[in-house]
């Protein structure tokens, strides 16, 4: 079956400042990554920081172009200038996503905002539809007419969800989920992802440093180590006998709880 | 002597109780850990302990560091007891660094006015501090923004070694680090220190990695305390149990036998 999102040799290089001011140098963000979101499974994307998932992340949405190599949605390249359905059928969940919301913006302006520029949305109710995603993500509508600041920053995150999930995409993408949050908050939250994604068959792909989100939410797992994949496979597989020392250092970083005797 | 006693500990800011009545005792060189959910009221102590509140908190009560009582005490009694009975590492040391000066003189520096060491006595003393901590050799001479996160860290951890109280209170110090860094500094943190600790935190790994004793905060009291074995695998109270059964949804299931 073709993968929904697909990359394939992807590279993407950067300028950095070199050791002499006329000497340009550069940095390989991205070498040669090779990857596919399959039907009806959910991907996880992890790694330390500084080893690309982000500019892998930003190549992979199209909202940057590659060095070489290309991506493809549901069998399509897409590119900025082209991006096709991607836009219409991924939902983002940025970093630090409650801070994402515009301060300005009621949450009812902001919800509306994804159904007034895609297509599909000119005869369905908005705030009806503002209305039921906010209850799908757990907050009460009646809020909607307030702006973020009124909110804390776990209900931030819950609103930044429920405006990713808005158009009803098939693939949500959420960098970092919840990491500016408390692990009390976290938790709810990723139970939260997790019942919506098997609710409304959404597919994910997640970005993340905790392999303990990963392993909740996906199915599969990518592991990058400078640019390049260090390994990836089934997250069972993968989690159980890491063979790449990028996966073995990750999984030994986990933290440790003492063990409940039974 | 306790190297900390607190009594009724009272913060309010704002008219908000956000420390609302804490007792507790920590024995000299004990490690204690001190957990609760965001706006328990766990920075706040900390910030009383090491005599740091905000100008708007307003705190009764009793925080006795060493003998060293620090409520309603003068700012110089504050400054005298800083750095000499108790000292903290912060969140972030991007920030609590000097921007400008070499980390090796911001190491240097509580030698020299605490302990009078000579400037060149300092340095050499600064060096095997940074080395100790881990830091690779010529380190003292880098900017606090030529290191990395962890390296920060790290430097903020020998300044506060530096300081040699008897205390050490280290307000989240790997929130803002990557798993493997963090790792890294839980178990320098755990090999350098000697004093007694209080570490603030919400990340339940971090206090198994490194603290005998915990208290719970919740609204500002303590719900719960006791050794980290035992709370953390037959919590009593609901916060606590709230707090463990996050925590352990969120450590991966599989893992390499």
């Amino acid at each position: 079956m073709t993968p929904v999102l697909e990359a394939a040799g992807l590279r993407r290089t950067y300028p950095v400042p070199g050791p002499r001011p006329w000497r340009r140098s550069t940095r390989e963000a991205v070498v040669d990554v090779d990857l596919a979101l399959e039907p009806e499974r959910s991907l996880a994307l992890v790694g330390e920081s500084g080893a690309g998932k982000s500019t892998l992340l930003r190549l992979l949405l199209a909202l940057e172009v590659p060095d070489g190599g290309s991506v493809r949605f549901r069998g399509a390249a897409v590119t900025p200038r082209d991006p096709g359905r991607l836009r219409h059928d991924v939902g983002v969940v940025v970093q630090d996503a409650g801070s994402s919301l515009d301060p300005r913006a009621t949450v009812r302006t902001s919800l509306r905002e994804p159904l007034e520029c895609l297509d599909g949305w000119a005869d369905v109710d908005h705030d009806a539809r503002v209305d039921e995603l906010l209850a799908a993500v757990g907050l009460d509508p009646e809020q909607a007419d307030r702006r973020p600041h009124q909110f804390s920053g776990g209900q931030r995150q819950r609103i930044a969800l429920a405006r990713a999930l808005i158009a009803n995409p098939s693939v949500l993408v959420v960098d970092e989920p919840f990491s500016a949050v408390d692990p009390a908050t976290r938790a709810h939250l990723v139970d939260l992802l997790g019942t919506l994604a098997r609710r409304s068959r959404l597919q994910l792909l997640l970005v993340t440093h905790d392999l303990g989100v990963a392993d909740r939410l996906c199915d599969d797992v990518v592991v990058l180590a400078h640019g390049r994949v260090a390994e990836a496979g089934p997250i069972a597989d993968v989690f159980a006998r890491p063979r790449s020392t990028a996966a073995q250092d990750l999984l030994g970083a986990v933290g440790r709880l003492p063990e409940v005797r039974a | 002597m306790p190297a900390l006693e607190l009594l009724d500990l009272r913060v309010v800011v704002d008219g908000h109780p956000a420390v609302d009545g804490v007792d507790m005792v920590v024995g000299a060189g004990e490690r204690w850990g001190l957990i609760g959910a965001s706006g328990a009221g766990k920075s706040l102590t900390a910030a009383a302990v090491a005599g740091l509140l905000p100008p708007a908190a307003h705190a009764t009560g009793s925080v006795r560091v060493g003998d060293t009582e620090l409520v309603g005490a003068a700012g110089s009694t504050l400054q005298r007891t800083r750095g000499r009975a108790v000292t903290l590492v912060a969140q972030d040391s991007a920030t609590a660094l000097h921007p400008l000066v070499p980390v090796g003189r911001q190491v240097a520096a509580p030698l020299r006015h605490l302990h009078g060491l000579t400037r060149r006595a300092a340095a050499t003393r600064a060096d095997d501090l940074l080395a100790e901590v881990g830091l690779p050799d010529g380190t003292a001479r880098a900017r606090p923004a030529q290191l990395s996160g962890g390296q920060r860290q790290r430097v903020a951890l020998a300044a506060a070694l530096a300081c040699d109280a008897d205390l050490l209170v280290a307000d989240e110090p790997t929130a803002a680090l990557d798993p493997t860094v963090a790792r890294d500094l839980l178990a320098q943190l755990d090999r350098s220190i000697h004093s007694a600790l209080l570490l603030v935190t919400h990340d339940l790994t971090a206090l198994t990695a490194v603290c005998e004793h915990v208290a719970v905060l919740d609204h500002g009291r303590i719900v719960e305390r006791g050794p980290v074995a035992t709370v953390l695998t037959d919590p009593q109270h609901e916060r606590t149990r709230a707090l463990v059964d996050a925590a352990r949804s969120l450590v991966p299931r599989t893992r390499p036998a």
